[in-house]
Protein backbone atom coordinates (compact mmCIF):
# COMPACT_ATOMS: atom_id res chain seq x y z
CA UNK A 1 0.00 0.00 0.00
CA UNK A 2 1.40 3.39 -0.90
CA UNK A 3 1.58 6.33 1.47
CA UNK A 4 -1.04 8.30 -0.46
CA UNK A 5 -3.61 5.56 0.03
CA UNK A 6 -2.83 5.36 3.75
CA UNK A 7 -3.11 9.15 4.04
CA UNK A 8 -6.56 9.13 2.43
CA UNK A 9 -7.72 6.30 4.73
CA UNK A 10 -6.32 8.10 7.80
CA UNK A 11 -7.99 11.39 6.80
CA UNK A 12 -11.34 9.68 6.38
CA UNK A 13 -11.08 7.82 9.70
CA UNK A 14 -10.23 11.14 11.36
CA UNK A 15 -13.41 12.59 9.82
CA UNK A 16 -15.46 9.80 11.46
CA UNK A 17 -13.87 10.49 14.86
CA UNK A 18 -14.36 14.25 14.61
CA UNK A 19 -17.94 13.65 13.44
CA UNK A 20 -18.62 11.36 16.40
CA UNK A 21 -17.23 13.86 18.88
CA UNK A 22 -19.26 16.66 17.28
CA UNK A 23 -22.40 14.50 17.45
CA UNK A 24 -21.88 14.26 21.21
CA UNK A 25 -21.86 18.03 21.70
CA UNK A 26 -24.47 19.33 19.22
CA UNK A 27 -28.04 19.90 20.42
CA UNK A 28 -30.29 16.84 20.26
CA UNK A 29 -32.71 14.73 22.25
CA UNK A 30 -32.38 11.19 23.61
CA UNK A 31 -36.09 10.48 23.90
CA UNK B 1 -55.60 7.25 21.41
CA UNK B 2 -53.44 4.55 22.92
CA UNK B 3 -49.94 5.14 24.21
CA UNK B 4 -48.66 2.74 21.57
CA UNK B 5 -50.25 4.77 18.79
CA UNK B 6 -48.70 7.97 20.11
CA UNK B 7 -45.26 6.41 20.27
CA UNK B 8 -45.37 4.37 17.09
CA UNK B 9 -43.49 6.90 14.97
CA UNK B 10 -40.62 6.44 17.39
CA UNK B 11 -38.60 3.30 18.14
CA UNK B 12 -40.55 0.86 20.34
CA UNK B 13 -37.74 -0.05 22.70
CA UNK B 14 -34.55 1.64 23.73
CA UNK B 15 -32.61 -1.61 23.65
CA UNK B 16 -30.53 -2.67 20.68
CA UNK B 17 -32.69 -5.68 19.70
CA UNK B 18 -34.56 -5.23 16.46
CA UNK B 19 -38.36 -5.51 16.44
CA UNK B 20 -40.58 -6.57 13.54
CA UNK B 21 -41.44 -2.89 13.11
CA UNK B 22 -37.76 -2.03 12.63
CA UNK B 23 -37.27 -4.79 10.05
CA UNK B 24 -40.33 -3.67 8.06
CA UNK B 25 -39.18 -0.04 8.04
CA UNK B 26 -35.66 -1.01 6.90
CA UNK B 27 -36.93 -3.38 4.19
CA UNK B 28 -39.48 -0.95 2.73
CA UNK B 29 -37.12 2.01 2.88
CA UNK B 30 -34.28 0.03 1.28
CA UNK B 31 -36.48 -0.84 -1.70
CA UNK B 32 -37.54 2.81 -2.15
CA UNK B 33 -33.93 4.00 -1.74
CA UNK B 34 -32.71 1.49 -4.33
CA UNK B 35 -35.18 2.71 -6.94
CA UNK B 36 -34.71 6.44 -6.26
CA UNK B 37 -30.92 6.24 -6.07
CA UNK B 38 -30.68 4.32 -9.34
CA UNK B 39 -32.23 7.38 -11.02
CA UNK B 40 -29.88 9.69 -9.12
CA UNK B 41 -26.86 7.61 -10.08
CA UNK B 42 -27.17 8.64 -13.73
CA UNK B 43 -26.91 12.32 -12.72
CA UNK B 44 -23.97 11.44 -10.44
CA UNK B 45 -22.14 9.55 -13.18
CA UNK B 46 -22.55 12.52 -15.54
CA UNK B 47 -21.16 14.93 -12.91
CA UNK B 48 -18.32 12.53 -12.21
CA UNK B 49 -17.40 12.20 -15.87
CA UNK B 50 -17.67 15.94 -16.46
CA UNK B 51 -16.02 17.41 -13.38
CA UNK B 52 -14.32 14.62 -11.42
CA UNK B 53 -14.12 14.84 -7.65
CA UNK B 54 -15.49 18.39 -7.46
CA UNK B 55 -18.45 17.57 -9.68
CA UNK B 56 -19.34 14.43 -7.79
CA UNK B 57 -19.08 16.21 -4.42
CA UNK B 58 -22.30 18.10 -5.08
CA UNK B 59 -24.24 14.95 -5.86
CA UNK B 60 -22.58 12.44 -3.51
CA UNK B 61 -24.56 13.63 -0.53
CA UNK B 62 -27.98 13.06 -2.06
CA UNK B 63 -27.60 9.28 -1.99
CA UNK B 64 -27.70 9.33 1.81
CA UNK B 65 -31.28 10.59 2.25
CA UNK B 66 -32.62 7.11 3.07
CA UNK B 67 -29.93 6.45 5.67
CA UNK B 68 -30.68 9.83 7.17
CA UNK B 69 -34.40 9.01 7.32
CA UNK B 70 -34.04 5.54 8.83
CA UNK B 71 -31.98 6.66 11.82
CA UNK B 72 -34.65 8.67 13.67
CA UNK B 73 -37.18 5.93 12.86
CA UNK B 74 -35.16 2.97 14.17
CA UNK B 75 -32.16 4.31 16.13
CA UNK B 76 -30.45 0.95 16.54
CA UNK B 77 -27.03 -0.30 15.46
CA UNK B 78 -27.06 -1.69 11.95
CA UNK B 79 -30.18 0.08 10.61
CA UNK B 80 -28.20 2.57 8.51
CA UNK B 81 -25.78 -0.10 7.34
CA UNK B 82 -28.71 -2.37 6.42
CA UNK B 83 -30.37 0.37 4.35
CA UNK B 84 -26.98 1.10 2.77
CA UNK B 85 -26.36 -2.51 1.76
CA UNK B 86 -29.93 -3.47 0.82
CA UNK B 87 -30.55 -0.14 -0.95
CA UNK B 88 -27.45 -0.51 -3.11
CA UNK B 89 -28.27 -4.19 -3.75
CA UNK B 90 -31.64 -3.12 -5.15
CA UNK B 91 -29.82 -0.48 -7.22
CA UNK B 92 -27.48 -3.17 -8.60
CA UNK B 93 -30.42 -5.34 -9.61
CA UNK B 94 -32.11 -2.35 -11.27
CA UNK B 95 -29.08 -1.71 -13.45
CA UNK B 96 -26.99 0.90 -11.67
CA UNK B 97 -24.19 1.95 -14.08
CA UNK B 98 -21.51 0.89 -11.57
CA UNK B 99 -22.85 -2.67 -11.34
CA UNK B 100 -21.88 -4.73 -8.28
CA UNK B 101 -19.30 -2.10 -7.31
CA UNK B 102 -22.33 -0.07 -6.15
CA UNK B 103 -22.36 -2.25 -3.02
CA UNK B 104 -19.04 -0.68 -2.00
CA UNK B 105 -20.75 2.68 -1.50
CA UNK B 106 -23.50 1.12 0.62
CA UNK B 107 -21.11 -0.79 2.85
CA UNK B 108 -18.51 1.95 3.35
CA UNK B 109 -21.01 4.76 3.84
CA UNK B 110 -23.12 2.66 6.19
CA UNK B 111 -20.09 1.74 8.30
CA UNK B 112 -18.96 5.39 8.48
CA UNK B 113 -22.38 6.63 9.63
CA UNK B 114 -22.61 3.81 12.20
CA UNK B 115 -19.14 4.77 13.41
CA UNK B 116 -20.30 8.34 14.10
CA UNK B 117 -23.47 7.17 15.86
CA UNK B 118 -21.50 4.76 18.06
CA UNK B 119 -20.23 7.89 19.85
CA UNK B 120 -23.80 8.68 20.95
CA UNK B 121 -24.74 4.99 21.30
CA UNK B 122 -27.48 5.34 18.67
CA UNK B 123 -29.65 7.29 21.14
CA UNK B 124 -29.27 10.98 20.43
CA UNK B 125 -31.23 12.50 17.58
CA UNK B 126 -31.93 15.86 16.04
CA UNK B 127 -31.24 17.74 12.81
CA UNK B 128 -27.60 18.39 13.77
CA UNK B 129 -26.95 14.72 14.49
CA UNK B 130 -28.46 13.87 11.11
CA UNK B 131 -26.36 16.57 9.47
CA UNK B 132 -23.13 15.21 10.94
CA UNK B 133 -23.52 11.50 10.25
CA UNK B 134 -24.84 12.24 6.76
CA UNK B 135 -21.85 14.48 6.05
CA UNK B 136 -19.46 11.70 7.10
CA UNK B 137 -21.58 9.18 5.21
CA UNK B 138 -21.19 11.23 2.01
CA UNK B 139 -17.47 11.64 2.54
CA UNK B 140 -16.99 7.88 2.74
CA UNK B 141 -18.83 7.66 -0.56
CA UNK B 142 -15.99 9.61 -2.12
CA UNK B 143 -13.51 7.23 -0.51
CA UNK B 144 -15.02 4.38 -2.55
CA UNK B 145 -15.26 6.56 -5.65
CA UNK B 146 -11.59 7.52 -5.16
CA UNK B 147 -10.63 3.86 -5.10
CA UNK B 148 -13.00 2.74 -7.84
CA UNK B 149 -12.29 5.46 -10.39
CA UNK B 150 -8.58 5.90 -9.68
CA UNK B 151 -8.50 9.45 -8.39
CA UNK B 152 -4.97 9.05 -7.05
CA UNK B 153 -3.71 11.13 -10.00
CA UNK B 154 -5.91 14.10 -9.05
CA UNK B 155 -5.26 14.40 -5.32
CA UNK B 156 -5.58 18.20 -5.24
CA UNK B 157 -9.13 17.88 -6.47
CA UNK B 158 -9.85 15.14 -3.94
CA UNK B 159 -8.73 17.22 -0.94
CA UNK B 160 -10.70 20.20 -2.27
CA UNK B 161 -13.79 18.05 -2.65
CA UNK B 162 -13.88 17.04 1.04
CA UNK B 163 -15.50 20.21 2.49
CA UNK B 164 -17.93 20.34 -0.45
CA UNK B 165 -18.89 16.72 0.10
CA UNK B 166 -19.41 17.23 3.83
CA UNK B 167 -21.73 20.20 3.28
CA UNK B 168 -23.52 18.45 0.43
CA UNK B 169 -24.07 15.33 2.54
CA UNK B 170 -25.15 17.28 5.60
CA UNK B 171 -27.72 19.34 3.73
CA UNK B 172 -29.01 17.16 0.89
CA UNK B 173 -29.11 13.95 2.93
CA UNK B 174 -29.00 14.91 6.61
CA UNK B 175 -31.45 17.77 6.75
CA UNK B 176 -33.64 16.35 3.96
CA UNK B 177 -33.89 13.02 5.83
CA UNK B 178 -34.79 14.84 9.04
CA UNK B 179 -37.47 16.85 7.23
CA UNK B 180 -38.92 13.65 5.73
CA UNK B 181 -38.93 12.07 9.21
CA UNK B 182 -40.86 15.02 10.62
CA UNK B 183 -43.33 14.83 7.74
CA UNK B 184 -43.87 11.10 8.34
CA UNK B 185 -44.22 11.63 12.07
CA UNK B 186 -46.82 14.34 11.71
CA UNK B 187 -48.74 12.63 8.89
CA UNK B 188 -49.42 9.45 10.85
CA UNK B 189 -48.50 7.49 7.72
CA UNK B 190 -46.23 5.15 9.68
CA UNK B 191 -48.97 4.32 12.15
CA UNK B 192 -51.28 3.36 9.29
CA UNK B 193 -48.59 1.49 7.33
CA UNK B 194 -47.59 -0.57 10.35
CA UNK B 195 -51.18 -1.35 11.32
CA UNK B 196 -51.11 0.52 14.60
CA UNK B 197 -53.85 3.03 13.96
CA UNK B 198 -56.28 1.56 16.46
Amino acid sequence: MDSQFLLVIAANIAIVIVGGLLAKVVPGSKT
Amino acid sequence: MSTQAVASAKPETRGYAWTTRDIIIVAVLSAIVGVANTGLSFVFQMALAGAGAIGSAFFQGMFGWGRSLVYPLVRKPGAILAVGVLGTLVAVLLGNPAGFYTLGWGILQGLAAEGVLAFVRWKKQGPWVNFIFSAVNAQFGTLWTWYLYGWSKTMDQYWLSIPLTLVSGGVSAGLLGWYLYKLLESSGLLRVALGRDS
